[in-house]
């Protein structure tokens, strides 16, 4: 809905993240180097690649939970220093969605999806709590509202975490590896309510190694290798026939 | 055997109205001093975690101090050094306040920020034995510093310390004693007051002992309670049925991790 009306304002293939020549080190580790991603409103990026890659690092920099050492970031216009306020204003706008969910374990589920939007929008109690009952039936866990995050299973809380962000409204969802943590049988409802999403027209950037799920919704598959951004197609070339030897190898890996 | 306990005393009182009577003085000493401690020690302990480093360094400092001098030591220097560091105006108002305020009030706030540099500590390591993932999701969510504080770490980490608090729930009334030194009519100060005006010490001194051990289970009996009470939904040790995939994707909140100080 979200992204309709910001797609009509700036038009279908507005910039929401732009990342130039980004340089992240740890130590004496580049984690990412001289790395390059536009990301227009209503798309939707998988990520992947080796581990150690450096895509994680990537996602974290957008919403500046990493901050970067050189190159620019900005996102929906504001470019992301090391002002705070800035920084703040982005990650409002910005959902995030963790691989080991990091819900709040004192809060219940549904004070977890009311917390932000009161303290950070300002909402009332009443309205924050509306939202957020309205986003926890859309990922179906509207039931469970009073329980404790400890009282869910791992894709009962990844769920939760998603409409978490949601309740923010962001204009932009990144997800890091968010089924990577869960058990088998509970991927797919996890995969079932990303692609919901995907279809509701969220612009998503996702870390995953769920080929299937990118196949379904992605439009670009981004691979990454040693901190550099190796290969961009979509993902009907990218699964048929990569064009470098490294993106081969890892579908070769992961493919069995 | 206690039966001295309920003879008359010289100024017409009984024995047990000394007790009861240093038994208050005790217990409004602990009492009082812990809201100083624990307010001040939540403060210095946060403190001690943020990024601010001169913030950090204050804070430090407030706990090596205070920590690490003897509360005897400590209780010398607020009664006997502060009014003579004062201006000489001030120290001498210290000086002329009437008993046994003025031996209180130094006790009070002795054992006050004593107590709260060992409570600092331990809400410290209770901040940092959070998973990093917790202040990611705050800021993921565009909490601020303070909001991140106030509504994911604080009260995650005073849960998490509330077993180590009731040693200093327990450690707080038990060092009001030292303040007899300084004049103070408490508990211990009065069980000796007992014995010097009766020779009966081991009636004397095994009264009061007696109300100490009771303290210590009362004390440690609330802080059960509050333990409980303030426990987190599905964390606790069998009280709900966890689905498998839930327990390892959060951490164990009852357990103390490493970094925790056992004190005492």
């Amino acid at each position: 809905m979200l992204q309709l009306v910001a797609g009509i304002e700036k038009g279908p293939s507005a910039a929401i993240v732009t990342v130039e020549n980004l340089v992240k080190r740890f130590g004496h580790f580049t984690a990412l180097n001289d790395v390059n991603l536009t990301v227009a409103a209503g798309e939707k990026i998988v990520l992947c690649g080796p581990s150690g890659s450096g895509k994680s690092t990537l996602i974290r920099c957008i919403n500046h939970i990493e901050k970067h050492d050189a190159g620019r970031i900005v996102v929906d216009g504001i470019e992301l220093s090391d002002r705070m306020t800035d920084v703040n204003v982005v990650r409002r706008e910005v959902g995030m969605v963790f691989q080991s969910f990091n819900l709040f374990p004192h809060l219940s589920v549904v004070e977890n999806c009311m917390l932000a939007p009161m303290k950070v929008r300002g909402l009332s109690r009443a309205e924050a709590r509306e939202r957020a009952i309205g986003l926890l039936r859309k990922v179906r866990i509207h039931d469970q509202a009073n329980k404790y995050p400890g009282q869910l299973s791992g894709g009962q809380q990844q769920r939760v975490a998603i409409a978490r962000a949601l309740c923010m409204q962001p204009k932009i969802m990144l997800f890091d590896e968010p089924t990577s943590a869960l058990d088998p049988e509970m991927v797919k409802e996890v995969l079932d309510t990303m692609v919901e999403l995907a279809k509701d027209g969220m612009t998503m950037v996702c870390v995953t190694h769920e080929m299937g799920f990118a196949r379904e919704i992605a439009d670009r598959v981004v691979f990454m290798d040693r901190g550099c951004i190796v290969e961009e197609a979509d993902p009907e070339a990218f699964f048929r026939a990569p064009r470098t030897e490294r993106a081969r190898d890892f579908l070769g890996q992961i493919i069995h | 055997m206690f039966a001295v306990l309920l003879e008359q005393t010289a100024d017409g009182q009984r024995y047990i109205d000394w007790l009861v009577s240093g038994l208050g003085w005790t217990l409004a000493l602990a009492f009082f001093g812990w809201w100083i401690a624990f307010a001040v020690g939540v403060v210095v302990g946060i403190g001690r975690t943020v990024q601010n480093r001169a913030v950090a360094a204050l804070a430090r400092l407030y706990v090596e101090i205070f920590r690490n001098i003897p509360v005897l030591v400590q209780m010398f220097l607020w009664y006997f050094v502060l009014p003579e560091i004062l201006p000489v105006a001030l120290g001498n108002a210290i000086k002329q306040i009437p008993p046994p305020w003025g031996s209180f009030f130094p006790a009070l706030v002795c054992l006050g920020l004593y107590t709260a540099a060992r409570i600092a500590e331990q809400v410290r390591a209770g901040i940092e034995a959070l998973p990093k993932g917790q202040v990611e999701a705050a800021s993921a969510l565009g909490l601020s510093g303070y909001l991140t504080y106030r509504h994911v770490i604080v009260p995650q980490a005073l849960r998490l310390i509330i077993p180590s608090l009731t040693s200093e729930v327990m450690g707080i009334y038990k060092n009001t004693s030292v303040a007899l030194t300084i004049g103070l009519m408490e508990l211990t100060a009065q069980a000796r007051q007992i014995s010097e005006a009766t020779f009966q010490t081991f009636t004397a001194f095994g009264a009061a002992t007696l109300v100490y051990l009771a303290l210590a289970l009362i004390a440690y009996q609330g802080m059960a309670l509050i333990d409980r009470a303030v426990r987190i939904p599905g964390t606790g040790r069998g009280e709900d049925a966890i689905e498998p995939a839930a327990t390892h994707a959060i951490q164990p909140i009852d357990s103390l991790p490493d970094a925790m100080e056992v004190v005492k």
